[in-house]
């Protein structure tokens, strides 16, 4: 999931309007800004992600920048459309996508199989739904972005030492969901904590 | 604590990090599930869109591509020359204009007191009888042949009229039009000074001309303070008597009237 050394050749060939260029940006990235958009406002997700590239097309003259410096940046913009669109319609997404809707669960062609990886799937989003925005967007940009901590930090304009601690929180409220005990987003991570 | 003891492992960031990449922590299987449901939401979310909505994306980014590589028209060499022609010539503009009408007052103050040279004080002349407006010609050896002296005034005629007439009959005593002129206003200031000591010199005066003008007794009258006056225009004495409707709507507070100052509204209702 690179563009790796031909990633200068094409973002000069998108900065020069050219098509070719932006259908190959559009195969690389569309797939992680997807699935992000997907965990954060599952109904618009499709509408989000077509205004990203959309912002993207327009702004590319004004982005410098490396490869994951360019990840980063799509990254930021869709999360800007996603805030854009929660102020437009006044709430926040509180369902996990339907499993029915999921792709990319085992298809193994053993419907038994099938089903449990769509309930242990179902299972792990309910979990990731019940943490706190914040440290939702954390973890699905860490998790779907494949981006740093420092890069997950400028996206969210927050301190690096603000995205380690969301992190070690929502990974602990996650890992005691599992554990059986009950889970809420604001829950003290007390099992990362190094007191 | 409690947490602590159930695990005793703890999660550090390399650990974090193994588990976000999609890996798993080594010798730490208390986190095996952990990381198998996050690989799980991962390969659950993560997908290219629909082939419909997919197009739908891409001919978007297509049209608005499209767009970019069509610039707006550049401007032509006539656009251009235009826009250049308008912006100076309206500098001109204003210049000329500007020049124009000091000239015309000038000549038209000095054609007024005929001393400008014979043939322009001519045509003057003429373009004012035209227009309706008496200007003496050029060949006048005295342009204020015609106009009463001060002796023959009447005794109700005012010391400004006087003074000024009085300037007038020796008009040959001045240099140029500018010192003759300055000497009919020095003259009209002091005799009307003279006339109203103590009055402040303000836009009432003036406006009305050679006609002595009492504030004495303006003041005098206390409630007609303002009386004939535009509206608006400020005067410090009597303010506190012409009270708040005498105050435009546009006056808010601290247009330093004595009404604002003693603290009394200046708007009806406020």
């Amino acid at each position: 999931m690179s563009l790796g050394d031909r990633f200068p050749e094409i973002i000069q060939a998108a900065r020069d309007s050219d098509d070719a260029a932006w259908g190959e940006i559009y195969m690389e990235f569309s797939a992680a800004l997807f699935g992000y958009l997907r965990s954060r406002a599952y109904p618009e997700a499709e509408d989000l992600l077509g205004e990203t590239f959309y912002q993207a097309v327009r702004d590319v003259g004004r982005f410098e920048g490396s490869e994951s410096d360019f990840r980063a940046w799509l990254f930021t913009i869709a999360r800007h459309r996603l805030i854009d669109q929660r102020r437009r319609s006044g709430r926040r997404p509180e369902q996990p996508v339907p499993v029915e809707d999921l792709v990319g669960t085992a298809d193994s062609g053993d419907v038994e199989d099938e089903a449990l990886a769509r309930l242990s799937t179902d299972h792990a989003l309910r979990l990731v739904a019940t943490l706190s925005d914040d440290q939702q967007d954390v973890v699905m940009l860490r998790l779907m972005a494949d981006l740093s901590i420092d890069e997950v930090a400028r996206v969210l304009g927050k301190s690096p030492g603000a995205v380690k601690q969301l992190q070690r929180r929502a990974l602990a409220a996650l890992q005691r969901e599992m554990s059986g005990s009950p889970v809420t987003p604001e829950a003290p991570a007390t099992l990362s904590e190094e007191t | 604590m409690t947490e602590l003891r159930r695990h005793p492992q703890q999660m550090t960031e390399a650990d974090m990090d193994r588990l976000l990449e999609g890996g798993s922590v080594q010798r730490k299987p208390e986190f095996d599930q952990l990381g198998a449901h996050l690989r799980s939401v991962k390969s659950a979310l993560e997908a290219t869109p629909p082939a419909d909505v997919r197009s739908a994306h891409l001919a978007q980014m297509a049209a608005l591509l499209d767009r970019t590589r069509r610039p707006e028209a550049a401007p032509t060499r006539e656009t251009l020359m235009s826009r250049i022609y308008d912006r100076t010539l309206g500098t001109f503009r204003r210049r000329a204009y500007a020049l124009s009408t000091a000239m015309v007052i000038a000549s038209g103050s000095m054609a007024a007191a005929g001393i400008l040279p014979d043939p322009a004080q001519d045509a003057l002349s003429d373009a004012a009888a035209k227009v309706g407006f008496s200007l003496p010609a050029g060949g006048e050896e005295d342009a204020t042949a015609d106009a009463p002296s001060a002796d023959s005034l009447p005794e109700e005629a005012s010391d400004v009229a006087v003074a000024v007439l009085s300037v007038i009959e020796n008009r040959d005593d001045y240099a140029n039009g500018h010192e003759f002129g300055q000497a009919v206003a020095a003259a009209a200031r002091e005799a009307n000074g003279s006339a109203g000591a103590g009055k402040p010199e303000d836009a009432g005066s003036q406006a009305d001309g050679f006609k002595p003008a009492d504030p004495g007794s303006r003041q005098g009258t206390g409630g007609s303070a303002g009386a004939g006056k535009p509206d608006g225009v400020g005067e410090g004495s009597g303010a506190g008597d012409a009270g708040e409707g005498a105050v435009p709507e546009s006056a808010g507070p601290g247009t330093g009237t004595s009404a604002a100052e003693e603290g009394q509204s200046l708007r009806p209702g406020d």
